[in-house]
């Protein structure tokens, strides 16, 4: 009888030793620590601060700073439609014709000056985007119609058409939502920056130098970001790049397009050996551009494709990157894009099932057909940057082969760009800008009066295709279309891809859960998932 | 001496106006469109309608005449315009990178100063030594090897033996010394130890050219300490030349600043003006070349006057 008390006690008590240790192994054991301040580099100042406007570098300062309605899953490289998933939008719904886009807006959202983020300002921010004036992607979204406030937090799209990459080009990056309460500020002057609704805030800058952000403490993520902050460092020189990644000044190089060749890949690797490196497969492929708004040899389609035959491929990559497994080879969709088409179809198309004699014979058959077996003069403009540079003196090379006397004239970036607008060029070389390896993201390149169709090039039957597969809504009809696409580009050949850009990104240990995506600019680049190990 | 000076500080004036009308036609001559760019530097988009309309936010479809008597009035003003690539005014862009590039001529200039006369002195007085032909040897080399190697070289070592880049914060002198003093003192070093060769050789041959001078066997024959006759009666004629050439030096060192402050990514006056070239950010390139000349000419007036303290027999009508 005396012992019942103890022993009731003792239960008690194991009881609840019980419980603690359950509970103990129950709960997960968070692996991300908060805090910390993540440092990395760009090459320059961005030209502004406004994602609508400025669409190259301003992405690594704005993106920490601005939402969009939906986004890309930060943690999967690729670009996929099932990877989209909601970021100011809480959920949406398509309706079956894809005319429809209802978007359901979280409730907590806060401006970094405190005001409420409603629909209203998701009104302003499409009014912007689709306005040319004020938004150089107003032209990714052909198929809008307009936008419906239903309710602060309820918005509707009806599009005029639907548009299968609506949401995809919205998820991109560019579409951010941008207060309503501060309609007409200056996107030049980093002061833009203050007022956003992402996980970090911008706190100050020093032009030229530095770009210092704080964690967003009224983030509507619970949790997130991780991060207390962000430090973005201006450093122009590839060698002292390097050297302040290896001397651990920055945690990483660049998050997206740190290194642009091999050997400034391995020379990282080298000196960081306990580094986390990755590659990235870029959407973009640099292309060379003929000029076909003069009467010139090259409006003769045999002539382009003897000089397509000419330009061996692996040559141009070995050139310009110096190792064949940093450029990969593909038409105007990237190899494996969902929209390429397949290798072997386009290995037939483009000759490269041939051997380089057999390429080179029939580039002179086509020149000696075509009346041009002396060859001609041709002049290659292209922007003075060393990778163009080594794979435009291949390529001149390559085409001297078929008596094409090439001279290269390489002035910087602003003049090039000079030329290029003034048509002051026989053929021009430059990148296709594609982020998520969309048809749409290149149709304005491509069709009859595009913006972007530097060579003049009109194919009634390619601006019906760019169209069919906007408006399609099944994949399978859009890859359909663009595999056509494919075809009618790599046979009349107005434009010659070269190779698709890849860039080495460089972390050191202590960055966690950092996916460098397979484009240099996406939401990605928000960083809120990013943690730091201490 | 006192009107000379007037004299010659109202003389930058038509200077500057000249210098500065010459730079701002000559970058509107040379090709390149800014607005092209900004709109995309990198992707090279941009249509004619998005051109269009950024050259006339940025004023650039004004007539050419126009755009320089407005620039020309704001400077009377002292508006120096805005940088059409940040949109920062000059002035600020400028005054935050200046501090930083001064010091470092600074640096150099005191550097090369603390290497460059006890060189040459020694070296003139040991002459044909092993000690003259070794300081001849560091001189040589100084001249000879390009400073932008020995920059990348200095980098190299450094991250090779330590793993240690200079840090990357934006610092200047009075506000956080320590930082300052360790990004710039490898650019110091490097810039001062190409000065400190010009200047040492100048110094050991006007040592030399001195020390066999009449007056100095006299000074000698009166039973005057050595220590004297160099320190005293030597060193003060010999420096005349040396001091012509530290302030040629110290021009030349923003030209060499600019290399130097790409190696080793010193936010400073020489990675804005190439920036700005770059950019064709016409009103940044003409802030920069308006301070660059402001600094050639003061410079110049302070070696003429400091020639006339050195040398009282030098008098300025």
């Amino acid at each position: 009888m005396k012992r019942r008390p103890w022993s009731v006690f003792s239960g008690f008590v194991t009881a609840a030793l019980l419980l603690c240790v359950s509970g103990f192994i129950a709960s997960p054991v968070l692996a991300q620590k908060p805090g910390g301040v993540l440092e990395f580099w760009n090459r320059t100042d961005p030209p502004g601060f406004d994602l609508h406007r400025w669409t190259s570098h301003t992405p690594w300062f704005a993106h920490p700073v601005f939402s969009t309605l939906v986004r890309y899953d930060s943690s999967k490289k690729e670009f996929l439609d099932e990877n989209i998933i909601g970021d100011l939008a809480e959920r949406w719904e398509v309706s079956p014709d894809g005319k429809t886009y209802t978007f359901y807006l979280h409730k907590n959202v806060k401006w970094h000056d405190g005001e409420p983020f409603t629909a209203a300002d998701v009104a302003y921010s499409f009014e912007k985007i689709l306005d040319p004036a004020r938004s150089v992607i107003a032209g990714r979204f052909p198929g809008f119609g307009r936008l419906e406030v239903v309710d602060d937090h309820t918005v509707t799209v009806h599009m005029e058409a639907p548009q299968a990459s609506f949401l995809p080009i919205l998820a991109q990056g560019y579409a951010v939502m941008q207060p309503k309460h501060k309609a007409g500020s200056d996107g030049k002057k980093a002061d833009f920056l203050k007022v956003g609704t992402g996980p970090f805030m911008f706190k100050e800058s020093v032009p030229g130098v530095s770009y210092t952000y704080v964690k967003n403490p009224d983030y509507f993520k619970p949790g997130l970001p991780y991060l207390d902050g962000l430090k973005i460092y201006i450093i122009r020189d590839r060698p002292a790049q390097r050297a302040a990644f290896v001397a651990h000044r920055v945690n990483m190089t660049n998050p997206t397009a740190g290194m642009p060749t091999q050997s400034i890949y391995k020379q990282h690797r080298k000196r960081v050996p306990n580094g986390k490196f990755s590659i990235q497969d870029f959407q973009m492929v640099r292309l060379l551009w003929f000029n076909l708004k003069g009467d010139k040899p090259w409006n003769d389609v045999r002539v382009r494709r003897a000089i397509n035959l000419a330009l061996d491929r692996e040559e141009l990559v070995i050139a310009g990157v110096g190792d064949l497994t940093w450029g990969r080879i593909g038409g105007v969709f990237p190899p494996g894009n969902p929209y390429a088409l397949p290798a072997e179809e386009m290995a037939q198309l483009q000759w490269w099932n041939r051997s380089h004699e057999e390429r080179l014979a029939e580039a002179k058959r086509l020149m000696k057909e075509a009346g041009y077996e002396n060859g001609f003069k041709l002049r290659l403009v292209a922007r003075t940057i060393g990778l163009y540079k080594r794979i435009l003196s291949q390529a001149a090379d390559l085409m001297r082969q078929i008596n094409i006397d090439v001279s290269l004239d390489l002035p910087e970036t602003a003049q090039a760009m000079g030329m290029r607008e003034k048509g002051d060029f026989d053929m021009y070389f430059e990148v296709m800008y594609a982020n998520i390896g969309d048809p749409d993201e290149i149709r304005g390149y491509h069709v009859t009066g595009g913006p972007e169709n530097w060579t003049g090039y009109s194919n009634p039957k390619l601006d019906e295709l760019f169209s069919k597969q906007s408006r399609a809504t099944s994949i399978d009809e859009r890859r359909k279309y663009a595999h056509e696409i494919e075809r009618i580009l790599a046979q009349d050949a107005p434009v010659i891809p070269t190779f698709f850009i890849r860039y080495g990104v460089g972390q050191h240990p202590e960055v966690k859960n950092w996916t460098p995506p397979n484009t240099p600019y996406s939401t990605h680049l928000q960083l809120e998932q990013v943690w730091l190990e201490k | 001496m006192r009107d000379y000076l007037i004299r010659r500080i109202l003389l930058i004036i038509p200077t500057l106006f000249g210098a500065l009308t010459l730079i701002f036609f000559i970058m509107n001559i040379l090709p390149g469109d800014v607005a092209l760019m900004i709109l995309g530097e990198d992707t090279g988009q941009g249509s004619a309608a998005d051109l269009a309309r950024l050259r006339a936010q940025l004023g650039l479809d004004r007539p050419l005449y126009v755009q320089y008597l407005s620039w020309l009035w704001g400077l009377m003003r002292l508006d120096f315009g805005t940088s059409l690539w940040t949109g920062v005014p000059v002035f600020t862009e400028i005054w935050v990178r200046l501090p930083v590039t001064l010091t470092l001529i600074v640096f150099s200039v005191c550097l090369s100063m603390v290497l460059a006369i006890p060189i040459g002195i020694i070296a003139a007085l040991k002459q044909d030594s092993w000690i003259d032909y070794g300081l001849r040897i560091f001189t040589i080399s100084g001249l000879s090897i390009p400073s932008f190697w020995f920059g990348l070289m200095v980098v190299l070592f450094l991250l090779l033996l330590f793993n240690w880049f200079p840090p990357l914060n934006y610092a200047v002198i009075y506000s956080d010394p320590w930082v300052s003093l360790q990004q710039l003192a490898m650019p110091a070093i490097v810039l001062g130890y190409r000065q400190a060769a010009v200047s040492a050789r100048m110094m050991r041959s006007s040592m030399l050219e001195v020390l066999r001078e009449d007056f100095v066997r006299t000074a000698r024959s009166k039973g005057l300490r050595e220590r004297i006759v160099v320190y005293i009666h030597a060193l003060k004629n010999a420096a005349l030349p040396v001091v012509t050439i530290f302030g040629v030096e110290a021009v030349l060192l923003f030209s060499g600043a600019v290399i130097i402050e790409k190696i080793f990514n010193v936010p400073g006056v020489g990675t804005l003006i190439v920036d700005a070239m770059g950019h064709r950010d016409i009103p940044l390139v003409q802030g920069v070349v308006l301070l660059i000349v402001v600094f050639v000419l003061v410079v110049n007036l302070l070696v003429d006057v400091i020639y006339a303290w050195l040398d009282p027999r030098i008098r300025y009508s």
